[in-house]
């Protein structure tokens, strides 16, 4: 090595190639050898991300999958019978700490031809048994005998570790867990939280509160007789989750009685709909209200309608709630035509809900006697308001023409949105091309629940800005033409987002797209002329309740080279 | 004002006022621990862990803070914002990612929770979104895994449930 002194009184280093290697090498960041300070940073990471800091050394696997596991509480999902051995394989054969604190069994079980189940869950390692997170969606005719059941029967007796329980569903006909669970006393003594499906089974919520004595979180679409179960059991404390919704004038009296008591909720639907025939909203306003303000300090997602949140908002005991991060709101843009403005502009959000980090808006009908909502002082009101914690915006069920002048308005009233998801919306390549061109700062783009109805056109020239003429004339061009091909969109595209990193497709299983009645949602020419041109986006595709044996799927597999593919 | 000094590693005072020193919970230990008075102008408390420079940086963004709010305690069980460093603090970090991490590690070593969350928040725009190849190449990583154990992590990666 030779070191030379400069005019300048600095040191030059000329060294050869090899000493490079030993000498001047630049180190890693000292700081990363903290693990409190690769913890500071991780909290700011997002699931994938932190998976993906698993793969970086061994450090960075310790610390990313124990705040997957502990913070995140990441489950590892399986399908069946044979999966569940896998992943126990895995995790037995692994040198690595568990990304998972619990399991996520999906589907049917008509499963593994095991002659002894009790050998095969004999069979499963530990690491599986000490799972303390348990999620369940068991669809179709699960057989009850199969191995995977009687896995998971060992999760509701005895000494049951399980301290969270989600269940999204049970199997066909089957409406409780004895009856899944055949001969089974339940035992839940360590059991924190629950969270029940939305579909109703009578007995469930019964059997879970009076086995699980030491409640302290218990969620699902909750109503009255569910509520009224929870109170025999002494839990109103424990409840997080309540559908406001009452259907006769009886029914806001009991919801009353609930207010006194002061549930601090997490998760709230409020909805007038049954009153809009049936006139004074003065009660129903008074419960809502109660509820809101005993919730105050806890409630952190809230569904209503646009109507309903006017009526709330308007009114001068409407408390702020500040842990609201998540509001869908149910809208019709028939409400702004017949009232001549855009109403959601005179919401003021920011005040109400100073941390709403996200809102989803889902088309409704036309609601008739606004004017039981909607104030003559409201209406002539001419402070608009803006909303610059929002940052994620959700489109669902979108039927209703919006022009870009709609778009415009939602700018300014959540200028700050940098992540969008559009989930059954027919027009999709509309509603794209809109938001684009009103939000070109995004970062990521979800498009969920293509498959069935959704997601049957091809929008090629949607996502590349081009004419579907252009689009036809290019189909027939070689790849290597396609890649070198450069052209100027003539609408906002995808090439417009510059800062987008994530773009992630949700498909729904549908059997009958398997059968190629349908032309490709997106074909290579994407792929060539957009995606690979971005070399900073990540695209995924992720498929819902897909089996393996449905592989491909086939209106996204043209997507394959460009793409990573993922069942969930 | 009531000034303290603090004193780098390589020799640097800094006269600092006392409210801006206590932004730093490892410092106003020290001044409580050792009993020092507001009006003890000429105690000099040395701060072994921290260059001049950075001290200097360390400073300027608690001067700049002064009258900011206590930051709220949150919930670490969901992924928090990162979208929302102010533009000050941005234009602040706009440095060499070596002295980025020093300001990390100044701010851990004197506990100063605002200069922390806002330098661990920038390292976490710049991880995500990347692959674990660019991550360990933005960073100077050695990648210590043999290849079979990349691939068995990959394989566990793949159960995990995306939230």
């Amino acid at each position: 090595m030779d070191i030379t002194k400069n005019h300048d009184d600095s040191l030059t280093c000329s060294v050869d190639f090899m000493e490079v290697e030993d000498i001047c090498e630049e180190q890693e960041p000292l700081a990363f050898s903290n693990d409190l300070i690769l913890h500071e940073i991780f909290q700011y990471l997002p699931t994938h991300d932190l998976i993906t800091c698993g793969i970086v050394n061994k450090k960075w696997n310790w610390n990313s999958r124990y705040f997957l596991r502990e913070k995140r509480n990441s489950l590892a999902k399986v399908q069946g019978c044979r999966e569940l051995k896998k992943v126990n394989d895995l995790l037995a054969q692994s040198p690595f700490p568990s990304p998972f604190n619990g399991l996520f069994i999906s589907g049917g079980h008509s499963c593994v031809k095991s002659t002894d189940p009790e050998e095969y869950y004999q069979y499963l390692s530990e690491d599986l048994t000490i799972f303390t997170r348990l999620k369940l969606r068991l669809l179709g005719q699960t057989g009850l005998e199969c191995p995977v059941i009687q896995f998971i029967k060992k999760y509701f007796q005895g000494e049951s570790p399980l301290e969270q329980l989600e269940i999204l569903s049970l199997p066909d006909k089957i409406y409780s867990l004895r009856e899944t669970f055949q001969g089974i006393h339940l035992n839940l003594q360590n059991l924190k939280g629950v969270k029940f499906p939305m579909k109703r089974n009578d007995g469930l919520i019964q059997e879970v509160t009076s086995a699980a004595r030491n409640l302290q979180k218990i969620s699902g679409p909750m109503v009255e007789e569910d509520v009224e179960i929870v109170r025999r059991n002494k839990q109103i404390y424990a409840l997080k989750e309540f559908l406001f919704e009452p259907e006769t004038h009886a029914q806001v009296h009991s919801y009353a009685q609930l207010a006194l008591e002061q549930p601090k909720l997490q998760t709230m639907k409020i909805s007038s709909a049954w009153f809009r025939s049936h006139g004074d909203l003065q009660d129903f306003l008074k419960v809502a209200l109660s509820l809101l303000k005993s919730s105050s300090g806890s409630l952190e997602q809230l569904q209503i309608g646009h109507l309903d949140m006017i009526l709330l908002t308007t009114s001068a005991e409407m408390p702020v709630l500040s842990n609201i991060r998540q509001i869908s709101l149910g809208y019709s843009s028939q409400t702004d035509k017949v009232e001549k403005f855009p109403t959601l502009r005179r919401i003021n959000f920011q005040h109400f809900f100073p941390n709403l980090t996200t809102i989803e808006i889902i088309a409704t009908e036309a609601v008739r006697h606004t004017s039981w909502y909607i104030t003559n002082e409201f209406r002539n009101a001419t402070q608009e308001f803006v909303c610059p914690s929002v940052r994620k915006l959700i489109l669902t069920k979108m039927v209703f023409p919006t022009s870009q002048i709609w778009f415009d308005w939602m700018k300014e009233l959540f200028p700050n949105v940098r992540e969008f998801e559009i989930s059954a919306c027919y027009e999709l390549g509309s509603y794209l091309t809109s938001v684009w061109a009103t939000w070109p700062d995004l970062v990521q783009i979800n498009v969920t629940d293509l498959g069935r109805q959704y997601g049957k056109r091809n929008l090629d020239a949607v996502f590349c800005g081009m004419t579907e003429t252009e689009i036809h004339e290019l189909k027939s061009k070689s790849e290597e033409f396609l890649r070198n091909y450069q052209y100027a969109p003539v609408q906002p595209s995808l090439l417009h987002l510059k800062h987008l990193r994530r773009l992630v497709f949700e498909a729904q299983h549908c059997k009958d797209l398997l059968r190629k009645q349908t032309p490709d949602f997106l074909s290579h020419l994407t792929g060539h002329l957009v995606w690979e041109k971005m070399s900073t986006l990540n695209v995924q595709v992720v498929r819902k309740e897909c089996q393996t044996v449905c592989q491909p799927c086939v209106f996204l597999d043209p997507l394959r080279p460009f793409v990573k593919f993922r069942v969930q | 004002m009531p000034v303290v000094r603090l004193q780098s590693v390589d020799g640097e005072v800094f006269p600092v006022d006392v409210e801006i020193a206590r932004m730093s919970f490892a410092i106003r230990n020290m001044l409580d621990d050792l009993g020092v008075q507001d009006n003890d102008a000429e105690e000099v408390i040395p701060l072994p862990n921290v260059t001049g420079p950075i001290l200097r940086k360390v400073i300027e963004w608690c001067t700049h803070h002064k009258d900011d709010p206590p930051p709220p305690e949150e919930d670490d069980t969901r992924e928090k914002r990162t979208d929302d460093i102010p533009a000050w603090d941005q234009e602040f970090l706009r440095v060499d990612q070596a002295v980025l991490f020093d300001i990390i590690l100044a701010a851990n070593y004197l506990d100063i929770k605002g200069l922390l969350d806002v330098t661990c928040k920038t390292v976490a725009n710049m991880i995500k979104g990347k692959t674990p190849e660019e991550i360990r190449k933005l960073f100077n990583i050695k990648n210590d895994f043999t290849p079979a154990e990349e691939e068995q992590i990959r394989k566990e990666n793949e159960w995990c449930e995306e939230k």
